[in-house]
């Protein structure tokens, strides 16, 4: 039995819709019209991402003093002003910093003063600091806010919102339906193909009336709760790969082809992501995780685990922003951690948990070329249990900024679990 | 007979002694709230959810509870020895297993060992990782951490192999239980060292006994007192003992034991995280009968609860005074007698208190009928079993019995109306199509792919038993790949033996479906899902397929149909 006669089978058998991707594209922009909503990308760097080793306080001859053998050496690193420099590994973002599309807030983080990284996840991505009752991923939240009128009575294979990776991240977590992406989509067609007979069905859904009601979105959706998961897999997979799948000649899309992404998961992740905005079908809030910033030891100076993963994570972001194109106007990347790292390093080349850390903030609105944030040196004295970081930016602040300045979503009371809405924002948008 | 025991756990200071100073923790009646909204479970496809389940019916409801996949086969045995009798052998769980799994499990060399042998043998040195390494410098670190995961892969291969290929399938579905209620995440920190012993003498050891028997244990466990950072709770700092223990386990080389050893000197005070999970998700539920006072209360109480930090000594629970808070202690609203002598007693003394208590039980008898029963178990079943845990002190085995006699388990509204996790789904399909597991890598994969990788909840809360945490859009695509790889034989290392196939009659796909229709799904099938299959034949007939050919793609479209998704 040859895999061949399978496929071709399967195509039969279902009697599936083949891929018509011109068509397709057509289609999805007459449908929606050219999409030119903002776009969120949440990359959760999850361990605990060490701010000091990455943006550096070069002049500051405390920071030599505390880390005798991880601290960069300050010809080594690259000077962004008087006070900070990068990490030579973040070398690729340079060029865009100086073009004023990257930020970052340096001291940010949860007023929680837990070190643990699965509370300090929970909290942050929960966005509700110590409440444990909360159990809607923050970006889950405002998806289900702001259904779009044109999801009114539509169904859900509308591809507004994707997991980068098989577990949604709690950010996605919650009453909203969210696809979660498989790393590796290859051979999956004729998959879906394959059990479309035995999942289709006829339902439309009106979201919006779904997310009104206190139980589980989808009971209404399909009177089989499983036949219905079967067919947003089905759909929504399937218009993921239409996406992915289409060729380069249109306009919008011609990046792509040019544009050399690092190896690994992270960089795929990313180029699935542009294709998916650049198609303009719509993608409004995607997620994906980089883990293994956990450095109590081997941090290292340009030569650890840090040096590594920095590099891979800012070519892979830099390679993301040229593929965008003009689309990086409407992108907003915004990445997060669950705490900074203990300043001094320990007794193995690495730093302990600690509190305040960095985010990032990249995109084409971004007003960037700066580095934001209350700095208040490294004199134990300034330190959080004079050890850490300490928080002068609430992580809140930031995410209401991100989704009030760029998503032009007006953050309801309540939407953050007892917190209130700075009157004065960050200015981290133009 | 266990599989694997080991050496018998050493003292179980049991305070036995307590139990008849501790009258029932009487409280006032309070709301029962588990902090979850009531859960919509997968009704039947098939049938009208009124008409009562016929002895058939009850039997495949039954071993669709309670084992790891109903086979029409193993349907027809128990209609011969009958429930009862089936139950009582379960209810044991000694049935012999198969030479085979013995033979197999034997080869494992760490399911026997010891956390300090498996420590010594498999924690080897790692160098670290660098930008551009060598390929010595790649290999050298590969290697290493390939040996860190020995043990855990072992674990993983084990409690894989006991459910799919155990006899004894009860058990092994009250340990998946208990695996989950009393979480644990291999991935976090030294718990792959310790998770070996951790499910052989806390899970496997316990799932029969009493429940504060394991509560006592796995407060105690080297396991847990990392995984939920009570290792490190402490009353005081003392900078003394860091420089110390930097000292001393620095010069060891061993990084892992040294962080452990430094993390605890270096705490600053008591670390909540046990302390809460422990009233939590182990015993009374989320935010019952219990305030965040008591959670400090019992942090304090189990201060110096702890794990023993000379690399060169076995790696077991150590009680230290010197981290101890000594304080008099009012917990639930009652008075902690103090034990100045031993004040490790007070711990021991809470724990009990906690496991006799009624928000405990009827906790566990709510998590439990979810978990045999219905995503929303009915309120009167869950104090009837609540009941008995308390009347029977606790004892597991009781209440098991208590939700399998009860006739609310065969009401026709629960018939397959619970969505198989991940894991339920892998197992039952290699289960129902007899499959032999040459290596485990890609069934690993497949559960990584479908997010339920086993041993490796990173949330204390274990995984989710209710169907609307696993039906995400999204999550039936790998559940099909590994149907289909599973009914081709594409997943590597598993195959499906070439008895399966004989009782296929050549050119005749018409028995040939029936007959794997009956094999994997012994409640039978939809209309859609028989027309749809049979759409499938139609168009395979004219490559002229063996029976083998054929009958692995319906197997395959079989696995993935939905009807297979329940149990």
């Amino acid at each position: 039995m040859q895999r061949r006669n399978f496929l071709k089978m399967s195509a039969i058998t279902s009697g599936a819709v083949c891929l018509n991707v011109g068509g397709f594209r057509a289609a999805a922009r007459a449908q929606f019209g050219p999409r030119d909503n903002p776009v969120l990308v949440v990359i959760y760097l999850r361990g605990g991402q060490d701010q000091l080793n990455t943006i550096i306080p070069h002049k500051d001859k405390k920071y030599y003093e505390i880390r005798p053998t991880v601290a960069v050496k300050e010809e080594e690193s690259i000077a962004l002003d008087d006070q900070w420099a990068f990490h030579p590994a973040l070398e690729p973002l340079k060029a865009w910093y100086d073009k004023g599309k990257v930020a970052a807030v340096v001291n940010s983080g949860s007023p929680h003063s837990t070190r643990s990284h699965f509370d300090a996840q929970d909290f942050m991505e929960y966005a509700a600091p110590g409440n444990r009752t909360v159990h809607d991923g923050w970006l889950n939240r405002y998806l289900a806010a702001t259904v779009p009128e044109a999801n009114k009575g539509y169904g859900l294979p509308e591809l507004r919102t994707l997991a980068m990776q098989e577990l949604l991240p709690r950010s996605l977590r919650g009453r909203y339906p969210v696809l979660a992406v498989p790393n590796d989509l290859n051979g999956l067609q004729e998959v879906l193909d394959l059990f479309e007979g035995f999942y289709a069905g006829e339902g439309k859904v009106d979201l919006a009336n779904f997310l009104k009601k206190s139980t589980n979105v989808r009971s209404g959706i399909e009177a089989d709760p499983v036949m219905a998961s079967g067919r947003e897999t089905i759909y929504g997979l399937r218009r993921l790969q239409e996406v992915l799948e289409s060729d380069d000649e249109d306009e919008a899309l011609e990046n792509t082809a040019f544009q050399e992404y690092p190896a690994g998961h992270f960089a795929n992740r990313m180029q699935k992501l542009a294709k998916a905005i650049k198609s303009g079908v719509g993608l409004e809030v995607a997620a994906t995780d980089v883990g293994g910033w956990d450095h109590h030891i081997g941090l290292g100076s340009v030569d650890g685990a840090l040096d590594r993963m920095l590099a891979f994570l800012a070519e892979g972001l830099s390679a993301f922003m040229t593929d965008l194109g003009s689309d990086l106007d409407r992108t907003m990347v915004l990445v997060c951690t669950e705490f900074g790292r203990v300043c001094k390093e320990n007794g193995n080349a690495g730093a302990d948990h600690g509190h305040g850390g960095a985010m990032w903030l990249l995109g084409g609105k971004v007003n960037g070329g700066k580095i934001y944030g209350k700095w208040t040196g490294l004199e134990e004295s300034a330190l959080n249990q004079k050890r850490d970081l300490p928080v002068t930016t609430d992580f809140r602040d930031i995410f209401a900024e991100v989704l009030q300045g760029h998503m032009k979503f007006d953050v309801p009371d309540g939407f953050f679990p007892g917190y209130k809405a700075k009157t004065d924002s960050l200015g981290l948008f133009t | 007979m266990e599989l694997f025991t080991r050496r018998t756990i050493g003292c179980t200071i049991l305070c036995s002694i307590f139990l008849t100073s501790l009258a029932f923790a009487q409280d006032e009646q309070q709301a029962t709230n588990f902090g979850r909204q009531a859960r919509e479970g997968t009704p039947s496809l098939l049938r009208d959810p009124n008409k009562p389940l016929d002895q058939r019916e009850r039997i495949h409801h039954l071993l669709s509870r309670l084992t790891f996949g109903a086979t029409d086969e193993a349907i027809n045995e128990v209609e011969k020895i009958g429930i009862d009798v089936w139950l009582k052998q379960q209810l044991e769980g000694e049935v012999q297993e198969t030479d085979a799994l013995k033979a197999r499990l034997a080869k494992i060399p760490s399911l026997t060992m010891s956390n300090q042998e498996i420590v010594q043998k498999y924690r080897v040195p790692v160098p670290p990782l660098l930008r551009n390494p060598t390929p010595e410098q790649r290999k050298a670190r590969a290697e290493a951490r390939a040996t860190h995961e020995v043990p855990k892969n072992d674990l993983k291969d084990t409690v894989l192999m006991l459910a799919v290929y155990g006899e004894n399938q009860l058990k092994e579905v009250v340990c998946d239980f208990w695996r989950n209620h009393l979480n644990i995440d291999i991935s976090k920190g030294n718990v792959k060292y310790y998770a070996t012993e951790y499910e052989r003498d806390v899970i496997r050891g316990e799932a029969f006994g009493k429940f504060s028997a394991m509560l006592n244990k796995e407060a105690r466990h080297p396991a847990m007192l990392v995984y939920l950072d009570n290792y490190l709770s402490r009353a005081a700092p003392r900078t003394d003992l860091v420089a110390a223990a930097k000292q001393a386990l620095f010069k060891t080389r061993d990084f892992g034991a040294a962080m452990d050893a430094v993390d605890i000197a270096k705490m600053k005070g008591i670390n909540e995280n046990y302390a809460r999970e422990l009233m939590e998700l182990h015993t009374l539920g989320v935010d019952n009968y219990y305030t965040q006072e008591d959670v400090i209360t019992v942090a304090n109480i189990l201060t110096g609860w702890t794990l023993q930090q000379d690399p060169k000594k076995p790696i077991v629970f150590e009680f230290r005074r010197d981290m101890h808070a000594s304080e008099p202690h009012l917990l639930l609203k009652k008075r902690i007698p103090a034990f100045p002598r031993n004040p490790e007693m007070e711990g021991q003394y809470v724990l009990r208190m906690l496991a006799m208590h009624e928000g405990t039980a009827k906790f566990l008898a709510y998590k439990l009928c979810r978990y045999l029963v219905s995503d929303d178990p009915p309120e009167e079943l869950v104090n009837r079993v609540a009941k008995v845990y308390r009347r029977k002190k606790t004892d597991m085995r009781e209440m098991y019995k208590a939700v399998l006699k009860d006739e609310e388990f065969y009401n026709p509204k629960h018939y397959q109306s619970k969505f198989k996790r991940p894991f339920e789904f892998v197992a039952s399909a290699l289960r129902v199509t007899n499959a032999e597991i040459e290596f485990t890598e890609g069934i690993h994969g497949a559960l990584i792919l479908m997010s339920e990788p086993i041993y490796q909840c990173e949330d204390p809360t274990g995984y989710y038993d209710q169907a609307d945490a696993w039906r995400d859009p999204g999550v039936m695509a790998p559940r099909w790949s590994f149907s289909l790889g599973l009914g081709l034989e594409q997943i590597r290392g598993v195959r499906i033996p070439d008895s399966y196939w004989e009782e296929l009659k050549p050119g005749n796909p018409v028995q040939w479906k029936e007959t794997l229709t009956k094999r994997i799904l012994p409640g039978g099938c939809t209309e859609k899902t028989s027309d749809a299959l049979d759409a499938v034949i139609a168009k395979y007939a004219r490559f002229n397929p063996t029976p083998k050919q054929m009958g692995g793609y319906i197997v395959g479209i079989l696995l993935g149909s939905p009807e297979f998704q329940r149990q």
